[in-house]
């Protein structure tokens, strides 16, 4: 019997045998407006626009795993940040708001939080039976760091720390109220941090910045009796260890030795990556496929192949069809 | 203190992060007569060195880097206005156009290595974020900088960049900058294959392969 790929995941997840291992190219917002042919802007402006471009691409890529998410700035927006939308490119800051006045958001009103959850809701029921659902939302850290001038933040981190603080406590607020109606509305999530990574901060300051901001967010998918996702951008090498002590049931890496950190943490939590999202928007499907098998045979521990980020906008789907082919192609030698 | 042992405080003030003891020692320069000049390039831009090495070694990370660059803005305020006249660091150094490339405004990255670039003696022109292969075209043939820095942190803008290489490459075929470019998607072989002359793979390489692109030992 052929699996659907909700089971796959789900079997993987639990049993971590590899016949069941899926595939998971992290298709998001942009890469999906591209495939449908519809700009950007209206895929991140509208739930029902990007429902129905990540339906459109599970129907053409058949992945295990749908992740609603259309840009990095929605949470940021909905506290106050001012964004444009480029017609057919990613959004991005135009102001922050007024540190004294930021509020967490209602999600249920705030900016775009409304249209994501409906995007979450559109998915589930359109696929939800045949995949599973993800809704991405961001650390702490990373929405802070949006919340003023990503410089000055970081400066803060060592010369203002308490304005920091105030900063993530009320980020963290936010992120709570949009993760427990993430998990009402019956999806997965998955904490995705793009700015808490060790290409930008050190070991220390993810410990004292990022870690306890994390912790309630796990708290509260842990009581949900959810698996706890993080995804971390750039090095994760470096903050490895910080990581680990916040025991993520899954973490999605970019940079990491995964055969080394598989086997160090073997047991403990299942690492999902890294396949170059720089060789899938570039590579022909000839080294692509050589490319994935070699990601999978470097690794001896059960682990989530997937790209290491979000697939880019432009890349050719040959190049991700032929990514999943190949880890189902391998499976089945198995 | 000897003039030797101010630049060391100065280099010192700098890495440690010291904000008020780099004013001192700086006024310590000016009040004692040392070269301002001396003080600028042996103490602070010294001392930006060595931040640099620490960032390259990921002993420090970009907050690290931000406030030591602070630290060295505020020896170099008090400073810079005593270096003798056509005299000043930088003065006679080659010139660097740098800019994120278009649909990118990550800026993190390009400012530390404009800001490593500056503290190695090259004038810095730069652009800011999210700049166009035009404007680009446009303030080559105005500024006429020896290298061009593209950066981009979005893996969804590298055409971006190889547009813009190709077209400086069109535009200005026979007297083209040196390219130098980076940023986190941005690969050895992407650099190639767009025909870039240098990738560098952090604000340290980048600094290292600036100096080969224009031959500065």
């Amino acid at each position: 019997m052929i699996k659907s790929p909700k089971k796959r995941f789900w079997d993987f997840v639990t049993h971590k045998k590899l016949a069941d291992l899926p595939a998971i190219p992290i298709i998001v917002g942009d890469h999906a407006a591209y495939l449908s042919g519809i700009p950007v802007k209206e895929v991140c402006k509208s739930g029902k626009k990007l429902a129905e471009v990540l339906e459109n691409s599970f129907f053409i890529y058949n992945h295990d795993l749908v992740i609603v998410f259309s840009d990095v700035t929605v949470e940021a927006e909905a506290m106050g940040t001012v964004i444009s939308f480029p017609e057919n490119d990613s959004p991005y800051i135009l102001k922050y708001p007024d540190l004294s006045k930021i509020k967490a958001g209602d999600p249920l009103q705030a900016g775009r939080l409304p249209e994501i959850l409906y995007a979450a809701e559109c998915c589930l029921n359109s696929i939800g039976s045949d995949v599973q659902i993800c809704v991405s939302l961001k650390d702490p850290f990373s929405l802070s760091a949006q919340l003023k001038d990503s410089g000055d933040f970081f400066r803060d981190c060592i010369k203002n720390p308490d304005l920091n603080t105030k900063i993530l406590e009320i980020a963290l607020e936010n992120q709570k109220m949009f993760l427990r109606e993430i998990i009402k509305v019956g999806c997965l999530p998955l904490i995705g941090a793009p700015l808490s990574s060790g290409s930008l901060i050190s070991p220390a300051i993810f410990s004292k910045f990022v870690s306890p901001y994390l912790k309630p967010l796990i708290q509260i998918i842990r009581e949900a009796d959810l698996p706890v996702m993080i995804h971390i951008c750039g090095d994760a090498e470096i903050i490895i260890n910080e990581i680990m002590l916040l025991k993520p049931d899954i973490l999605s890496v970019d940079q990491l030795d995964i055969p080394k950190n598989a086997g160090r943490f073997n047991g403990k939590t299942l690492f999902m990556g890294n396949f170059s999202t720089d060789l899938m928007v570039k590579g022909t499907t000839k080294n692509i496929c050589s490319e994935t098998k070699k990601l999978i045979q470097s690794v001896n521990y059960p682990f989530l192949p997937a790209t290491g980020c979000d697939v880019p906008k432009v890349t050719p789907k040959e190049n991700v069809i032929a990514f999943i082919k190949t880890v189902r192609e391998y499976k089945e030698k198995i | 203190m000897n003039e030797k042992e101010i630049w060391k405080k100065l280099a010192e003030s700098v890495v440690l992060m010291k904000e008020e003891q780099v004013a001192a020692v700086a006024n310590t320069v000016l009040e004692n007569g040392f070269s301002a000049r001396e003080a600028i390039l042996n103490g602070l831009t010294e001392g930006m060195r060595q931040v640099g090495v620490k960032f390259s070694e990921k002993v420090y990370f970009v907050p690290e880097v931000l406030v030591c660059a602070d630290v060295m803005y505020r020896g170099f305020d008090i400073l810079k206005d005593y270096a003798e006249d056509g005299d000043k660091p930088d003065s006679k150094k080659s010139s660097v156009l740098i800019g994120v490339v278009e649909g990118d405004f990550h800026d993190i990255g390009k400012n530390i290595v404009g800001l490593m670039l500056s503290t190695e003696g090259f004038i810095i022109h730069d652009l800011g974020a999210n700049i166009s292969a035009s404007l680009f075209l446009e303030k080559i043939a105005e500024l006429e900088p020896d290298i061009v820095a593209l950066s981009t942190l979005m893996s969804t803008t590298l055409d971006k960049m190889k547009t813009i290489v190709d077209k400086i490459r069109e535009e200005f075929s026979d007297r083209c900058p040196k390219i130098m470019v980076g940023g986190a998607p941005v690969s050895e072989h992407f650099a190639e294959q767009i025909g870039a002359d240098f990738y560098g793979e952090d604000a340290g390489q980048a600094v290292v392969g600036a100096k080969q692109l224009v031959r500065v030992a």
